[in-house]
C-alpha cells in the first residue's frame, strides 16, 4: 500500500470505494478499488472474486487492466488502470449533439472489447454507460466485471438476475437461464442507440413489464413464428400485440442507414438471431471508420 | 494449457510492493486447469513437516470426502463439490497439513467453490453441515451446534481459510472439469444414449477428484481415462484402430497412467479420521515446539549479540536445540489454543498402547455403517466396492488379532 499515494475518491463501486492514486515510484495514475473484508460477514464478496479471476485473464486495449491485487489482513485492494471518466459522465459533459465519428469509434471499440471477452469465454453481463470508461485519448474500455462470468460449453443455467433493467434483453426479461454471448450484444445495441442520441437511454423502463412493453412497441411483440420457443420461457407472459413499427429512423434520427441496419441486427428479440460481436465489427457501418481506430490493436 | 505453478501464483498476491509488478507480468493465468510440475509431488509441504505420504494421501481423501458429503447435504451442484475438492488438493501442494488444519481448509474450499459456481451458501450452513458429518461419523447423538464463542472463532477461521486458499491459488479459481468433456466425447463416439456408460464414467470422474490426477493431467486425459475404465468394466468395445482417444489428442500412455492412479484409490483401506488427526496433531506439536524454540533461539541470539558473542555460545545453543527437538513430541503443546481444543484426546492417550486399543474397538462399532456409506457412495460399481471393503475387512480383522497374540505372549 505504501507504494501508492491516494489522491481522491472517485466513487463507490459495487463492493467498495474507488480511489484515484499515484504510484510513488513510476508516478503512474491508477484506480484503487478497495474491498472491505473486516466487517464483511461472508468472506470475499463474489463480485470481487469474479472481477479478479476474470480480469486477470483479459488483457486487451478495450478492457480495463487489472494491474495487481494487494492482499492484507483487513482488506483487498485491486489496482486498476485509471481512466478519466465513464460514458455516463461523458454524456453529461456533452454540449449539444455528439460527433457521429465519435459514436462510430466508441461503438467499434465496445464491440472489439466484447469480441475479445467472448472469444475468451467470458460474459460481461452488466454492460451500461457507467461501466464503459473513456480516457483522454478517446479510448473506450469495458470495466466492472463484478457480474461477469466464465462460460463453458455446453452452457448451463445462470442467474436471471443480471444486467441493469434498461439494458436487459427480452429473453432474460422472460426469465431465460440459458443465455450466451447474445446477452451482451443486446446491451451493446441499447448503448449504440444511446450513443447516437447523445446519451438519451433507448428503453428506460420502470419495471420488467414496462421494459418489455417499451421494447415490443418498437420492435413488435414476438410470437412463436418470429422467435420459436418464446412462449416456453420460464417467465413468459402474453403482452399486448404491437406491430413492428420499423421506426428506427425516428428513434435514432442522426444515425445513417448502415448504422440503423447494424442497430436492428443487435436489437433482435430472438437471441439466436442476434448478431455476434465479431460479425458486428465487420458490418458495413464501420467501412469508413477512421483507420487509426481500426488498426489500433492491443 | 498453463504451466504456471501454484508457487508462482502465490507471488502475485503477496504484499511486498516493489517486486510485485514484475512477478505479476510473468504470471500466465488461464481459465484452464493449472498443472503442477513433477517436483511439486516429490516433496510436498506436509512431507517437509514430517508427515508421511500415506497419511497425507489419507488426509486428502478424507478432506475430499467431507467436501463431497457436505456439498450433497447443502444441495450444491456437483460442479461445486468438484471445484471445492480441487481447491483442497491444490492448496496442500503449497501449504502443509501440519500447519493448516484440513477441516477448516475443507470448509473454506466448499464455501469458496459455492460462490464461484454461482450457488452461494452461507458459512453458517457449511459449519453446521460439517458439525453434523462429524457427529454421524463418530456415532454421537445428533445435537445442534451451539452458537458460542467457539462458533464465532470457527467462522473467522473459515473466512481466513477462504482468503488463504485464494492467495495460494493466485485467485485462479475457475476449474475446467472433465464432466462436460465426458458428455461431449460420448456424443462424438455416439454413445451419449448409453446411460450406464455415461453414469459410470461420471462416477469414476467424481472419485478421481480424490486422487492427484487433476494436478498432473489435463481434463481431456482424465475424461478419456474415465470413459476407458467404464468401457472396460462393462466390456464395451470402443474403436481401437486407431484408439478412439487419439481423436481427442490424448496419448495411450497417459490414459493408462491416469487409469492406474484412479484404480489405486479403490485398493486403499478406509480412512480412519481419528487416527489421522492424532498423527497430524503430534506433528503439529512438534512444529509448534520448534517454532517456540526458534523464537527462543532468536531471542537468545539477540541478547547474545548485545552481550558481545563468545565462540562457545553458538555450539551450546545448537546442542540444546537438538535435544529439545527429540523430546518435543511428548512435551505438552506450548500454544494453549491447540491444547484446549484437544483436551479430550489428551486425556485418552495415557499410553500409546491404550490409545490404539480404544480406537480399534471404536472402529469395530462403526465398521458396518462405514461400509454402508461407502456402498451408497459408489453405487456405480458393486464389484469394485466389495473388493475394497473386503480388503478393508481383512485389514480390520488382522489388526486386533495381532494385538491379542501379543497380549498372550
Amino acid at each position: 500500500m505504501q507504494k501508492y499515494e491516494k489522491l481522491e475518491k472517485i466513487g463507490e463501486g459495487t463492493y467498495g470505494t474507488v480511489f484515484k492514486a499515484k504510484n510513488k515510484e513510476t508516478h503512474e495514475i491508477v484506480a484503487l478499488k478497495r474491498v472491505r473484508l473486516d466487517d464483511d460477514d461472508e468472506g470475499v464478496p463474489s463480485s470481487a472474486l469474479r472481477e479478479i479471476c476474470l480480469l486477470k485473464e483479459l488483457k486487451h486495449k478495450n478492457i480495463v487492466r487489472l494491474y495487481d491485487v494487494l492482499h492484507s489482513e483487513k482488506k483487498l485492494t485491486l489496482v486498476f488502470e485509471h481512466c478519466d471518466q465513464d460514458l455516463k459522465k461523458y454524456f453529461d459533459s456533452l454540449n449539444g449533439e455528439i460527433d457521429l465519428d465519435v459514436v462510430k469509434s466508441f461503438m467499434y471499440q465496445l464491440l472489439r472489447g466484447l469480441a475479445f471477452c467472448h472469444s475468451h469465454n467470458v460474459l460481461h453481463r452488466d454492460l451500461k454507460p457507467q461501466n464503459l470508461l473513456i480516457n483522454k485519448n478517446g479510448e473506450l474500455k469495458l470495466a466492472d466485471f463484478g457480474l461477469a462470468r466464465a462460460f463453458g460449453i455446453p452452457v448451463k443455467c445462470y442467474s436471471a438476475e443480471v444486467v441493469t433493467l434498461w439494458y436487459r434483453p427480452p429473453d432474460v426479461l422472460f426469465g431465460a437461464k440459458l443465455y450466451t454471448t447474445s446477452i451482451d450484444m443486446w446491451s451493446a445495441g441499447c448503448i449504440f442507440a444511446e450513443l447516437a442520441n447523445s446519451g438519451r437511454p433507448l428503453f428506460p423502463g420502470s419495471d420488467v413489464d414496462d421494459q418489455l412493453k417499451r421494447i415490443f412497441k418498437l420492435l413488435g411483440t414476438p410470437n412463436e413464428d418470429t422467435w420459436p420457443g418464446v412462449t416456453q420461457l420460464p417467465d413468459y407472459k402474453p403482452l399486448p400485440v404491437y406491430q413492428p413499427s420499423l421506426g428506427l429512423a425516428q428513434v435514432v434520427p442522426r444515425l445513417p442507414a448502415r448504422g440503423r441496419d447494424l442497430l436492428s441486427r443487435l436489437l433482435t428479440c430472438n437471441p439466436a438471431l442476434r448478431m455476434p460481436a465479431d460479425d458486428a465489427m465487420a458490418h458495413a457501418y464501420f467501412h469508413d471508420l477512421n483507420p487509426s481506430v481500426k488498426n489500433d490493436r492491443c | 494449457m498453463s504451466t504456471t505453478t501454484v508457487q508462482n501464483q502465490t507471488k502475485s498476491s503477496t504484499v511486498t510492493p516493489p517486486k510485485l509488478q514484475k512477478t505479476y507480468g510473468k504470471i500466465v493465468l488461464t481459465l484452464h486447469n493449472c498443472l503442477l510440475p513433477d517436483s511439486s509431488f516429490k516433496e510436498t509441504p506436509s512431507q517437509s513437516d514430517g508427515l508421511d505420504i500415506e497419511t497425507e494421501t489419507d488426509l486428502r481423501i478424507l478432506g475430499c470426502e467431507m467436501i463431497q458429503i457436505a456439498g450433497m447435504l447443502l444441495k450444491l451442484p456437483q460442479v461445486a463439490m468438484a471445484t471445492g475438492q480441487m481447491y483442497l488438493q491444490r492448496f496442500y501442494y503449497s501449504k502443509s497439513f501440519v500447519r493448516y488444519p484440513m477441516e477448516t481448509t475443507a470448509m473454506g474450499s466448499i464455501y469458496l467453490a459455492s460462490k464461484v459456481e454461482e450457488k452461494p451458501c452461507r458459512i453458517r450452513d457449511v459449519i453446521n453441515v460439517f458439525h453434523h458429518i462429524k457427529q454421524v461419523r463418530s456415532q454421537k447423538t445428533i445435537s445442534a451446534l451451539v452458537v458460542d464463542q467457539n462458533y464465532i472463532e470457527l467462522k473467522n477461521q473459515v473466512i481466513k481459510a477462504e482468503r488463504r486458499i485464494l492467495k495460494e491459488l493466485g485467485f485462479c479459481v475457475h476449474v475446467k472439469h472433465p464432466h462436460k468433456l465426458i458428455v461431449v466425447y460420448l456424443q462424438l463416439l455416439q454413445y451419449e444414449k448409453h446411460k450406464q456408460l455415461m453414469q459410470m464414467a461420471w462416477n469414476y470422474m467424481n472419485d478421481a477428484l480424490r486422487a492427484d490426477v487433476f494436478m498432473r493431467f489435463p481434463p481431456e486425459t482424465i475424461a478419456c481415462a474415465c470413459i476407458y475404465l467404464s468401457a472396460r468394466k462393462i466390456s464395451l468395445p470402443l474403436p481401437n484402430n486407431p484408439h478412439w482417444f487419439l481423436l481427442f489428442g490424448v496419448p495411450e500412455k497417459d490414459v493408462r497412467k491416469v487409469s492406474i492412479r484412479i484404480l489405486k484409490l479403490y485398493n486403499r483401506v478406509k480412512v480412519n479420521p481419528e487416527e489421522l488427526e492424532i498423527r497430524v496433531e503430534l506433528l503439529r506439536k512438534v512444529y509448534q515446539a520448534n517454532k517456540q524454540i526458534q523464537a527462543q533461539k532468536e531471542r537468545e541470539a539477540k541478547i547474545e549479540e548485545k552481550k558481545s558473542d563468545s565462540p562457545t555460545a553458538s555450539t551450546s545453543k545448537d546442542s540444546k536445540r537438538d535435544s529439545k527437538k527429540e523430546k518435543s513430541p511428548k512435551t505438552p503443546p506450548l500454544s494453549s489454543k491447540y491444547h484446549s481444543s484437544h483436551k479430550k484426546r489428551e486425556r485418552r492417550s495415557r499410553s500409546p498402547y491404550d490409545r490404539k486399543r480404544e480406537y480399534s474397538s471404536k472402529r469395530h462399532k462403526s465398521r458396518s455403517r462405514d461400509r454402508e456409506d461407502r456402498s451408497r457412495e459408489r453405487r456405480s460399481d458393486d464389484k469394485r466396492n466389495r473388493l475394497s471393503s473386503r480388503k478393508y475387512d481383512d485389514y480390520e480383522r488382522s489388526k486386533p488379532r495381532d494385538r491379542d497374540d501379543k497380549r498372550k505372549h
